[in-house]
């Protein structure tokens, strides 16, 4: 059994490996990713690229979250705003209710 | 009535903007790489790439090579020039043929993405919301909008009409 803080941190490791896949290690390498990185601010990830990462989250995820009706019920604000910290408390509450 | 609206788009250090008065607007931008297969299906309908004759092919070739290419191609920030090096030499014929469905891809993404903007939503999470119905060469439509698109460089920019 794992604590919250390490499926926490599991989720962490994913997606960030995700957002390196997506943008290019090479990029993702100079960036401090943090769970508190913003996409859009933080990571400069543009539309495309949050498509992209959001495929390999709902491929690896898929079973367990509904990852596109969550993203289609926030506003641009909101949006532009994500971090990765939403993801992985989205992901953690998807698995915890199950 | 007779507001100007402005849209704005950039991909790395080249931006584009269209103006217009009266009406809504929407442009975009988007580098030319390869996408996966995954992303294809998630973003578009199988209609919308058989438009550019790119249908269930594609994605019968593209299975390997797109998965091998994929990481290197979306990680192409600065104009896939990754990109142009994977499909220059020995793998022209193929490289053509691939070349020419990333593009078409891009092409249709771009339509989304400025008809989304042109509705001031975005792509709501959701590429699939925004059905391309129709394609005259560069010109594609959603709904009743009507998107010119054009290569420039390693970009497809489209805007709506």
């Amino acid at each position: 059994m794992s604590t919250p803080a390490q499926a926490n941190n599991e989720i962490f490791i994913v997606l960030k490996q995700f957002i390196g896949e997506v943008i290019g290690q090479e990029f993702a390498d100079e960036m401090e990713i943090a769970p508190t990185s913003s996409f859009t601010k933080d990571l400069e990830m543009d539309s495309i690229e949050i498509v992209a990462f959001s495929e390999k989250v709902k491929k690896h995820f898929g079973q367990q979250i509904n990852f596109t009706g969550w993203l289609s019920g926030m506003d641009i604000d909101q949006l532009i705003g994500l971090s990765i910290n939403d993801i992985i408390i989205f992901i953690q509450e998807c698995q915890s209710s199950k | 009535m007779g507001s100007v609206h402005l849209s704005l788009a950039h991909k790395g250090t080249d931006a584009v903007a269209i103006a217009a008065y009266g009406s809504p607007a929407g442009i975009d931008i988007e580098a030319i790489v390869e996408r996966d297969k995954d992303f294809l299906e998630a973003v578009f309908y199988p209609e919308e790439l058989a438009m550019g004759g790119f249908g269930g092919e594609a994605g019968a070739t593209g299975g390997g090579a797109a998965r091998g290419e994929s990481s290197r191609g979306e990680s192409s920030r600065d104009e896939g020039s990754r990109g142009e090096g994977l499909s220059g030499k020995g793998m022209r014929e193929e490289g053509s043929r691939e070349q020419a469905g990333a593009e078409w891809a891009t092409r249709c993404w771009v339509a989304k993405e400025a008809y989304g903007k042109y509705l001031g939503l975005g792509l709501q999470g959701n590429p699939k919301a925004y059905r391309i119905v129709e394609a005259r060469g560069e010109v594609l439509r959603i709904n009743d909008v009507v998107i010119q698109t054009m290569k420039y460089k390693n970009y497809i920019i489209g805007w709506t009409l």
